[in-house]
């Protein structure tokens, strides 16, 4: 007991310089948590939180039926090539940007951070510009091959790779921006010592850089992951059309769920979706994090 | 060897250039369309120069100028005010749970990730925001709320891991508090991260258009993207409700959608440069030792 | 000292942040505390304003109200002054001339009822939620519309946002009496009471089909005669084989409007004369199949159309759809941007409980005056020069005279440049409407004519409540998306069976019954 007491006294101005951003979380972020009674509760805004009839898991039954694995599936999968292949893409496209002198870097950066600002809306405008099968630019480049026109629009199977594109190309920027700027944390001595000793830049790369910002790797997977049971509701709904040709391998909980109360409009059963997505994403967390403190206690996320 | 350096040089910057323009041929494409008279991108579609020269879609955006203005000053405002508070925030708290010797590191750091999973919804946090804190129509709804983004304080946790420990202990040996610790050897390391987040918060303050549309209703408050959204919105629904209305036929849809994405990200271009300072390479704890 | 220099300059930074957030604020906060003060005086009222209807009920003979009157509504004491607050769809955004017009209305509206009006204009895509999340959380708002179902009837009766209306109305409410047809009132009515009112509005589409007239000179279509899609077929076949650059036909091929739903899967079928799920009807599996004959022998496009309008714009199409008959074909050929000629489609036209509540007004269980409330709708269906102000604003500012001036029903004509508007059955009756450039006389007729031909469908006052089995329409709702593009599959049949098979797998057979229990429930309510 003492013990305790004597490190929460020795740790105290630790503490104290962080009360402020604990208070803020308690605040925002839990007390409105009671919030969380709504997918167990028949609501009527007259009786309230506290006082509308509890009505168990029915909120959470519209969810499960068995046409409706694909679904899961699709997001499920969708998210994981999302994840591996930007944390890839980006981790590259950082460290040969890291190689570059300033002035270059700064334009580079810039242009690839541009899509980060379009809306999903207007990227669906775009790609229906490339893909249209009468005007679009990618049809009018195989007719001048001679070449047949695809009916993107009608043939579910082009759109997993599309999707990972757009993904790719709008979340590149940020992405890069995360890893380069780990990059700048590490100390310039490493490198020093590592030119002395005769490395590549390659192996500097690999046996510098890589390690010494895992930690940021580790935190930015992790934390996708912890999203994986939900959907970029844009990217799905805005850049597919919402058509449903293409379902087979679109749709996805959130454009389901979308679709399932549109003419319900319940908010039971929507905060329902919100919480099995949470609690799904939560178990996978626990999980991983658990693994990777069985290889590597150091970069456990909690 | 340095003649091989320079070869891989040139071979990155080719790399970056043809990426580059990748990236860019869609976003060309959207500011052609911007450009372009309506018909022209209906009949012929999309391209990377405007179909037929027009300016309707800007006319339009400027039928609202007063407003636009009014709106990009609260915006202004509120990204500022809201990127500086929270940047001191989140720094603080990520950098305690940085800290290995900090017992309570990993406890909190789960306090955190629960709420990036776990969230009350949209009628609790509103009836916090509006009837217990009272700050509906206030600019103060538009940015308090979201201070302190649990995403953000995690990632920075990450990039202040990378600062050695020895530092602290040295500190502490010559009488340093803690808080003179964080503002003198955390804060000038930690520079390009904290400029990183920095730089986000930014966006998100920049694009936040649902807190304006939910928690205000005067005018004065309207953010920035909040009034692109409305306009966008309502420019759609006009097209839904002919039958007893009047003829949306004349609208420029298509082309002030792209209009407005351009209005949107003009200011990247600004904001940029200004975190890029901080992006320096050489900040090295060697510096700080000596 | 350079690291000084900074943090001097950031705390300046900071220091000028927080006072520009704090003046900036200062206005913001000041708008609140009026809201504030404007509830306080609500609240504060409210005893008063009990006190006055009762006052008002016992003694009828004393009249403020010029506009009411007539009707010998009990006469209501407005000498309290209130202030009012409506949740409307933005029909404009942005509204240039909002405060100029606002004002003008507002000394109307003082001077008749002695109130102050706040349109609170929300934007299609957070409307429903901003509503929704206002009325959870228990905020004060007097009136509010739902506009094609946004809202939706049922949920707002069940959730407990709509206040029941029937005394307000037998009190305040005669004129909207008038003009609300008896049939109307079923639609918003529920367990009795009423819970709503139904804007008169355009209840049944015309559906129509509309060809560009360029290729109707060209080959002498005889429009006239096509009224059925089976007449329009020689026609397709024929512009298939001479115009093979053209797609045939291009847009929404609606289904007889012969079925009553309750949601965009569920209905009642007047030709099958039962409750049935979209992929049961027999309308819809005829037309299914006649749409996937034409996919195969191309008179449709190969593609799947997401924006039919502007896809017709395109000039890739002769043929397409339409929803507005306009005798002078002005509307389809603004709309679509191409001169155009129109043939109506032959179709029984039926109006249903969920056509009837396109425009419900409500008045908030939240509402501090709800009798002023009232007052104020009564007024837009009771004073047609202020209904029409309303709806397109100030004169010589927004809109002219073009006729007919100092007349009940003159024509006006608004700027090209719309500095304000509200569709008229937003808040009032679409009848009242003053012929304009949105809609002539001939297109209102039109219209109206349509309504006045229509058969009522005999469950147009039957509200169904989905709570029972959510679960069962959230599944089965779902799969409304893909049954339209059916009719592109190679083996119709097999695909209209697996979507039957669906549904059934959803719960369509629990969805029936419990209708069937609520439509007996409700016959027996209402003595049938």
């Amino acid at each position: 007991m003492s013990k305790h007491l004597k490190y929460f006294r020795s740790s105290f101005g630790l503490t104290l310089l962080a009360l402020p951003a604990i208070v803020f979380i308690f605040i925002f972020s839990y007390v409105p948590l009671y919030g969380l009674v709504l997918p167990f509760k028949e609501y009527n805004f007259e009786k309230g939180f506290l006082h509308s009839p509890w009505i168990g898991l029915t909120n959470f039954e519209f969810l499960f039926n068995s046409d409706l694995l694909h679904i899961i599936r699709n997001t499920v999968v969708m998210n994981a090539l999302f994840i591996s292949i930007n944390v890839i893409v980006e981790v590259a496209v950082a460290l040969l940007l890291f190689e570059l002198g300033k002035r270059a870097t700064k334009v580079y950066q810039t242009v690839l951070f541009l899509p980060f600002f379009i809306s999903w809306i207007v990227v669906s405008y775009a790609v229906f510009g490339f893909l249209d099968s009468d005007t679009g630019i990618v049809n009018k480049l195989l007719a001048a091959f001679g070449m047949d026109p695809v009916m993107f629009y009608n043939s579910p199977g082009y759109w997993p790779l599309i999707l990972v594109v757009a993904h790719v190309w709008k979340f590149l920027g940020y992405g890069t921006l995360m890893y380069y700027a780990a990059l700048m944390g590490i100390d310039a001595e490493y490198y020093e010592a590592a030119r002395l000793d005769g490395a590549t830049r390659f192996q500097q790369a690999w046996h510098i850089s890589i390690p010494l910002i895992r930690p940021i790797i580790i935190i930015m997977v992790v934390l996708s992951i912890g999203n994986i049971f939900y959907s970029d509701f844009g990217l799905f709904y805005s850049v597919t059309q919402d058509n449903a040709l293409l379902y087979p391998t679109t749709d996805v909980i959130d454009t389901y769920v979308y679709r399932a109360l549109r003419q319900l409009g319940d908010f039971g059963m929507s905060s329902a979706a919100g919480l099995f997505q949470s609690i799904c994403g939560f178990i996978v967390v626990v999980l991983s994090n658990y693994a990777i403190g069985k290889i590597s206690k150091e970069d456990k996320l909690f | 060897m340095i003649q091989s350096q320079k070869r891989f040089n040139l071979f990155v910057h080719l790399f970056f250039i043809v990426l580059c323009a990748i990236v860019v041929v869609p976003f060309i494409m959207i500011l052609a369309a911007s450009f372009s008279q309506e018909l022209g991108i209906i009949r012929h579609g999309y391209w990377i120069w405007p179909r037929g020269l027009s300016l309707d879609a800007y006319h339009l955006l400027a039928k609202n100028s007063q407003q636009l203005i009014r709106s990009y000053t609260v915006t202004i405002i509120t990204t500022a005010a809201g990127t500086v508070l929270g940047l001191w925030l989140m720094t603080t708290l990520g950098y305690a749970i940085s800290r290995r010797d900090y017992k309570y590191g990993n406890g909190l750091s789960f306090y955190i990730f629960f709420t990036m999973l776990f969230r009350g919804g949209l009628v609790p946090s509103y009836i916090l925001v509006t009837q217990w804190l009272h700050m509906k129509d206030t600019i103060y709804a538009l940015f308090v709320p979201v201070l302190v983004n649990a995403f953000y304080v995690l990632m920075l946790k990450g990039f202040l891991r990378s600062i050695p420990d020895a530092l602290y202990e040295c500190a502490k040996l010559d009488g340093a508090g803690e808080f003179t610790i964080f503002t003198r050897i955390v804060i000038p390391l930690a520079t390009p991260a904290i400029a990183t987040v920095g730089l986000l918060m930014a966006l998100q303050f920049w694009n936040d258009w649902f807190s304006s549309l939910l928690y205000t209703d005067s005018p004065s408050l309207l953010t920035l993207q909040a009034m692109l959204q409305k306009m966008l919105t309502n420019m759609q629904f006009l097209s839904v409700i002919k039958p007893v209305s009047m003829s949306s036929g004349a609208l420029p849809q298509a082309t002030f959608r792209m209009a407005v994405c351009v209005v949107a990200v003009g200011p990247l271009l600004l904001v940029f440069p200004f975190f890029q300072r901080f992006f320096t390479k050489g900040l090295t704890v060697g510096a700080v030792k000596g | 000292m350079t690291s000084k220099k900074k943090r001097a300059s950031s705390a300046l930074l900071l220091a000028t942040l927080m006072a520009a957030t704090a003046a900036l604020s200062a206005c913001g906060s000041n708008n609140g505390n009026n809201g504030n003060a404007a509830n306080n005086g609500g609240t504060n009222n409210a005893p008063a304003n009990n006190a006055a209807t009762n006052a008002g009920s016992e003694n009828e003979a004393e009249s403020t109200n010029a506009a009411t009157n007539e009707t010998a509504s009990a006469a209501a004491d407005t000498s309290e002054f209130v202030k009012l607050t409506w949740y409307i769809l933005a029909p404009l955004d942005p509204r240039p001339n909002e405060t100029s017009v606002m004002k003008h209305l507002n000394e109307v509206l003082k001077e008749k009822l002695n109130v102050e009006l706040t349109f609170k204009f929300i934007d299609a895509a957070t409307y429903a939620q901003k509503i929704k999340v206002a009325a959870a959380s228990g905020e004060s708002f007097d009136i509010f519309t739902d506009i094609n179902g946004m809202l939706g009837f049922a949920q707002n009766v069940s959730s407990g946002i709509a206040l029941p209306l029937d005394d307000l109305i037998s009190k305040y409410g005669q004129d909207i009496v008038k003009k609300v047809p008896e049939q109307a009132w079923n639609a918003v009515t529920t367990q009795g009471k009423k819970y709503g009112i139904a804007n008169p509005s355009a209840w049944v589409t015309s559906y129509n089909i509309a060809y560009r007239k360029d290729i109707a000179d060209k080959y002498n279509i005889d429009y006239d005669a096509i009224h059925t899609w089976k007449d329009l077929e020689p026609t397709l076949a024929m512009l298939k084989e001479k115009e093979p650059d053209l797609v045939p036909f291009m847009g929404n091929m609606n289904l007889p409007q012969t079925i009553d739903s309750i949601s965009p899967m569920v209905g009642y079928s007047m030709t099958d004369g039962k409750w049935e799920s979209a992929v049961n009807n027999t309308d819809w599996i005829n037309l299914t199949k006649l749409k996937a004959d034409w996919y195969q022998k191309g008179y449709l496009p190969k593609k799947v159309i997401t924006d039919a309008t502007a896809e017709f714009k395109t000039g890739r199409y002769a043929v397409t759809a339409y929803h507005v008959y306009d005798k002078s074909f002005v509307k389809p050929t603004t709309d679509l941007g191409t001169p155009m000629v129109q043939s109506l489609l032959d179709e029984k036209a039926v109006v249903t409980g969920s056509s009837i509540r396109t425009v419900v007004s409500y008045i908030s269980k939240t509402s501090k005056n709800p009798e002023r409330a009232m007052m104020m709708l009564d007024l837009l269906y009771a004073d047609k020069q202020v209904f029409n102000e309303f709806c397109y604003g100030v004169e010589g500012q927004d809109w002219n005279y073009v006729s007919g001036q100092g007349t009940d029903n003159p024509t006006v004509k608004t700027q090209d440049q719309l500095g304000w508007a509200i569709w008229h059955p937003f808040i009032g009756s679409l009848w009242d409407q003053w012929p304009s450039n949105w809609n002539s006389q001939e297109v209102l007729d039109g219209l109206k004519g349509a309504i006045d031909k229509a058969e009522y469908s005999p469950f147009a006052g039957f509200v169904f409540d989905s709570t029972p089995v959510k679960k069962e329409m959230a599944q089965i709702d779902a799969l409304q998306a893909e049954t339209n593009s059916i009719y592109m599959s190679k083996d119709v049949d097999g695909k209209i069976k697996e979507f039957q098979d669906k549904a059934n797998k959803a719960g369509l057979d629990k969805v029936l019954a419990e209708i069937d229990k609520q439509v007996t429930a409700w016959k027996a309510a209402n003595g049938q």
